[in-house]
């Protein structure tokens, strides 16, 4: 520690503090531009000059450490220091257009402020001030006016070193000195809207909020993002009811200071006029607009004749629904619809998942900051930057500044392997297979406790050589993990549940060494669908349906019963409706018929069910064939929590009304409760508290069946093994309305390695015919050097292209073949 | 856009360059290769775009990016700091004149307006047979001299309107005067690559 006595006033700060930052510490405000908590020290902009006893000159306080003994003076009693921070103020203003009139940062500028409090009332420099063509787009996202601009170099500085996407930088030297991106190259980064944020002036504005409001004019509400599983803090601005601006909020735990792209301009779709408005029923093939207690008293008699002739009911609820809703579709299928059919998830469960699921939320946690202090961080079937991007700066961060070794298992290469994480690269379904070998490696040496490497499979070799991952580097994976032992994360993304037998051998590996573990689904709802029980085997608590004690523990809080037999998965479910077995099909935010695998059998089901009722925000494939569709509100509008991939609560209040008649999921629930005059929760308040009564973390780990694996193998007409998944902005139903934003989407393209595309003829960019069993998409080529022979890489749903009609959700590997598109055709 | 202020100059197009040659990016590599950064090699690498293009192109820093694993944004904001990468093509010849204030003072402005006006070149700018590029510069270093007009970067000090003409003559003529110092300027292209290092003995 370093006693330093800043104006006056002492204080004690570790070694290594900066002026800056201990003089806040005391509540002194130093004024400064290019200063920023989360950027390197950099002493770009010269405003936080400060005097400091002994030195012949001030010096910049963002740029100095403190010394035992320092006397440090401020603009607040220091004429030195308030001097040069007026010349300094004086010369940034010499080409500044001081065009705060008709500025974006007007009313929240520092440079306004500074200016306002410390600067002067005019200025001695007559002559003309330097002018640039404005503004000038440096990406679909982000406009720059360089006038404004006082080289602060905040901008370029997170671009190379928090993101990585180093597209913007200073370019030009002394008077010319300005902000540029290469040629016609965009500033393409999934976070460049950070930059607008931490510009100190109005050199970087939002293209879409660009003269829309002054901050004095909005309301603003602290709120919690629902576009992925971060759980960023965000701050949504709102004027005369509309969102018209959505920020990142600081919350060191969670994003820092940060939010992606999506999050901070994906806000369109709330107030779209496509919105469902009010409760609709279907008669005679369109929608008529009926009262709620219409539409209630519709689906009360409905439930009563299903259930006294005893036909089943359903219930599929999309992971993107807040923990109270999660939590109130859960006890309305089991206390309401008395069954146990509800799903969060459209395709098949697995023994291992049931095994590992019900664990998860009694694992210790795994939270951001974890990351940092982790020895070792293992990501398996997860794309961080596509999937979770807080997560990926994070990880970036853990990489560059805390050295924590980071390894990805996965059939692509991702981002990661950028900032220097090692990648292991398996074939699609195989990463099983990479996890036991590493385990039995481990093993051996007595690194991990044996349970974790029990099970029937074959020997190491035999494994790698299924895999096709180098040898060379699961051994160091082992030898990694021996080293990190309990200090060891492993985070396991929700791909791996698809993947035969790897989240069991994940979750075997880490409950072996002792090593964290936690799941990260890119879905903001994921971890709650699974803890509320969205799922058929699953009650609120991770209770299983099955085990008398956990149910009766249920039932004693909801004062009913609830069925002993687990329910239908979600392709049970689909499987059943399209075979006309369902006479209740109920749909929570969900959209069967568009993201089902197999959307065939999505379709399908729904067109063939008798009765289907569906909250949703918009008319999508599945909610135009409800019978009964009921208006949700969506997230900006109502309260509630989101419990992100670390297992973090965090509570949102409304930032703008809600349009028409829409009510929140959990309400309308209770409406129709209150019909059947059946008990229910009537409030936020009655769900939370029994939230807390009935989720508490309990139990321990033990290590699951790791299912004997076998593998399909490719046919000579399929060769091709599909691995698909969304990247961070699809054609997804809330991208609607984010022009802006989808224009720095990337286009459809289908990925194969050097020697495949070679093998088939295709040169990269041009155009090839993907087909399987069930349907086939065309798209342009691309080459990605390294991934496995025989695979092939399509996003999911990117605009233009359904890759689910490709897919068949009874198996869990999709083999396709790949043929030169104009092929087809000559044949 | 109004007639007063500083206005950025709007340059004239850049013409568009071949991919490097072999013997260009074996180079490259053997500069990354002394360095324990091999980001370390930039500046070397850029002199051997411009040995090769004539002027650091934009294919060359795309490639000097590539190899570098460096945005070409990071490439250009390097190259775009330095005067001596030149950003449009560069005439064999490029002269150098120094207009501050010990060299005006001595005829360093005049010089160099004698100059654009016998080239019919306009500043950073080559003449059509692209043999020579003018461009007004900073302090030399070399005030004793005072006015010097750099030919290739090696001086010709105390020069006079006159003789700077004469420069040009027997430059065309292809006869290369005696600097004051130093030796016999290189063409600008011989230049760049030995400022590369490139060649250096180790």
């Amino acid at each position: 520690m370093v006693n330093v006595t800043i104006d006056d006033r002492a204080i004690t700060v570790p070694e290594g503090t900066l002026v800056i930052r201990a003089a806040e510490q005391l509540g002194l405000y130093v004024p400064r531009f290019c200063d920023h908590p989360y950027l390197a020290p950099l002493g770009a902009c010269r405003q936080c000059l400060v005097e400091i006893e002994g030195q012949r000159k001030p010096l910049t306080s963002c740029t100095t450490t403190v010394t035992e003994g320092m006397v440090v003076k401020t603009q607040f009693t220091s004429d030195i220091a308030a001097g040069a921070q007026k010349g300094v103020l004086e010369l940034l203003l010499i080409n500044h257009p001081l065009d705060c009139p008709v500025c974006d940062k007007g009313g929240e500028c520092p440079l306004q402020d500074q200016v306002l409090a410390y600067g002067p009332g005019g200025s001695r420099y007559r002559e003309p001030k330097r002018r640039y063509v404005k503004p000038v787009p440096v990406s679909p996202l982000v406009y720059l006016d360089r006038e404004r601009c006082v080289l602060c170099a905040r901008c370029t500085r997170f671009a190379s070193e928090i993101s990585g996407d180093p597209f913007i930088e200073l370019f030009e030297r002394g008077a010319l000195e300005q902000v540029a991106i290469f040629e016609d190259q965009p500033y393409e980064s999934s976070f460049s809207g950070n930059v607008i944020q931490i510009c100190p002036v109005g050199a970087l504005t939002d293209a879409e909020f660009r003269f829309k409001a002054r901050p004095f004019d909005m309301t603003s509400t602290p709120s919690v993002c629902n576009l992925c599983s971060s759980g960023c803090s965000l701050t949504i601005q709102q004027r005369r009811g509309q969102i018209v601006r959505v920020l990142a909020r600081d919350n060191p735990d969670v994003n820092e200071v940060w939010t992606c792209d999506k999050g901070r301009f994906g806000h369109a779709y709330v107030q779209r006029p496509e919105r469902v408005v009010e409760p609709m029923i279907k008669k005679e093939g369109s929608f008529v607009p009926v009262s709620w207690a219409e539409a209630v008293r519709l689906i009360a008699g409905r439930i009563q004749t299903v259930k006294a002739n005893g036909e089943s009911a359903a219930v599929l609820a999309g992971a993107r629904l807040p923990d109270e809703d999660a939590y109130a579709v859960s006890r309305f299928a089991r206390t309401i619809l008395g069954t146990n059919n509800v799903d969060h998830r459209l395709r098949r469960g697995s023994a291992e998942e049931d095994a590992v699921l019900p664990q998860l939320m009694h694992a210790e946690p795994v939270e951001y900051e974890t990351l940092e202090r982790a020895k070792l961080v293992v990501v398996a079937g997860l794309d961080p930057r596509e999937e979770s991007p807080i997560l990926f700066l994070r990880l970036r961060k853990a990489a560059l500044k805390h050295r924590v070794p980071i390894v990805e298992l996965q059939p692509r290469r991702t981002a990661l392997a950028r900032f220097g994480a090692r990648s292991i690269r398996c074939a699609p379904g195989t990463e099983a297979d990479v996890l036991l070998a590493a385990a039995t490696r481990l093993g051996e040496r007595g690194g991990v406790d044996a349970s974790a490497v029990k099970a029937h499979h074959p020997s190491v070799s035999a494994l790698l050589e299924r895999c096709g991952a180098d040898a060379d580097h699961v051994y160091a994976l082992a030898d990694l993990l021996q080293r990190a032992g309990s200090d060891a994360v492993f985070l396991a993304g929700e791909r791996l549940s698809t993947s035969p037998g790897a989240l069991a051998a994940c979750w075997n590996l880490a409950a072996g060494l002792g090593a964290k573990f936690a799941r990260v689904s890119r879905r903001p709802g994921a971890a709650a669908a699974v803890w509320t029980g969205l799922h058929p085997k699953l009650l609120p608590g991770g209770r299983l349906v099955d085990n008398d004690r956990e149910r009766l523990e249920v039932e004693a809080a909801w004062q009913t019963s609830v069925p002993a037999q687990p329910g239908l998965d979600g392709r049970s479910i689909l499987d059943g409706a399209s075979r006309g077995a369902i006479g209740l099909l109920y749909l929570v935010a969900i959209d069967p018929a568009f993201d089902a695998p197999d959307s065939s059998l999505g379709a399908r089901a729904l067109d063939t069910s008798d009765f289907i009722v569906a909250h949703d925000l918009l008319l999508t494939e599945s909610s135009r064939r409800a019978d009964v569709l009921l208006p949700a509100v969506a997230v900006p509008e109502r309260a509630g929590t989101f419990t992100d991939w670390e297992i973090r609560p965090q509570t949102f209040s409304p930032a703008v009304g809600a349009p028409g008649l829409a009510e929140p999921d959990w309400q309308i629930l209770s409406m129709i409760a209150a019909e059947l005059g059946v008990a229910f929760p009537r409030s936020l308040e009655d769900i939370r508290r029994e939230i807390r009564s009935l989720v508490r973390p309990q139990g321990t780990r033990t290590p699951v069946l790791v299912p004997d694996v076998s593998i399909p193998k490719s046919t000579e007409h399929y060769p091709f093994m599909l691995l698909t998944y969304p990247l961070l902005l699809d054609d997804g139903t809330m991208m609607l309305g984010a022009n802006d934003l989808m224009r720095t989407a990337d286009d459809v393209f289908v990925e194969l390695n050097a020697k495949d595309a070679e093998r088939i003829g295709v040169e990269p960019g041009e155009s090839v015919r993907v087909s399987s069993q069930h349907g086939a998409i065309e798209a342009p080529l691309r080459v990605l050097r390294d991934l496995p022979n025989g695979s092939v890489f399509i996003p999911t749903n990117q605009r233009g292209t359904r890759v689910q009609s490709l897919l068949d959700s009874t198996d869990a590997m999709t083999f396709v073949r790949v043929d030169p598109a104009d092929a087809g055709r000559r044949g | 856009m109004t007639s007063r202020g500083t206005q950025v100059r709007v340059a004239s197009p850049v013409p568009a360059r071949p991919p490097l040659s072999v013997d260009t990016l074996a180079a490259m590599q053997k500069l990354m290769g002394r360095y324990p950064r091999p980001r370390s090699a930039l500046l070397p690498m850029l002199y051997l775009v411009q040995a090769e293009h004539g002027f650091v192109s934009r294919e060359g820093m795309k490639e000097v990016g590539k190899l570098l694993g460096l945005s070409a944004a990071e490439i250009a904001a390097v190259a775009t700091f330095y005067t001596m990468f030149k950003r449009r093509p560069c005439g064999t010849w490029l002269l150098s004149v120094c207009t501050n204030v010990s060299c005006d003072l001595a005829g360093g402005t005049k010089i160099y307006r004698r100059l654009k006006e016998a080239l019919g070149a306009e500043t950073e700018e080559t003449t059509a047979d692209g043999l020579f590029t003018v461009e007004e510069v900073e302090c030399l270093g070399a005030c004793d001299g005072a006015p010097v007009l750099q030919v290739n970067y090696e001086n010709y000090e105390h020069v006079t309107e006159d003789l700077a003409l004469s420069l040009i003559e027997s430059l065309r003529a292809g006869n290369v005067p005696q600097p004051t110092r130093g030796e016999r300027p290189k063409e600008s292209n011989a230049v760049s690559r030995r400022l590369s290092s490139v060649e250096a003995k180790p």
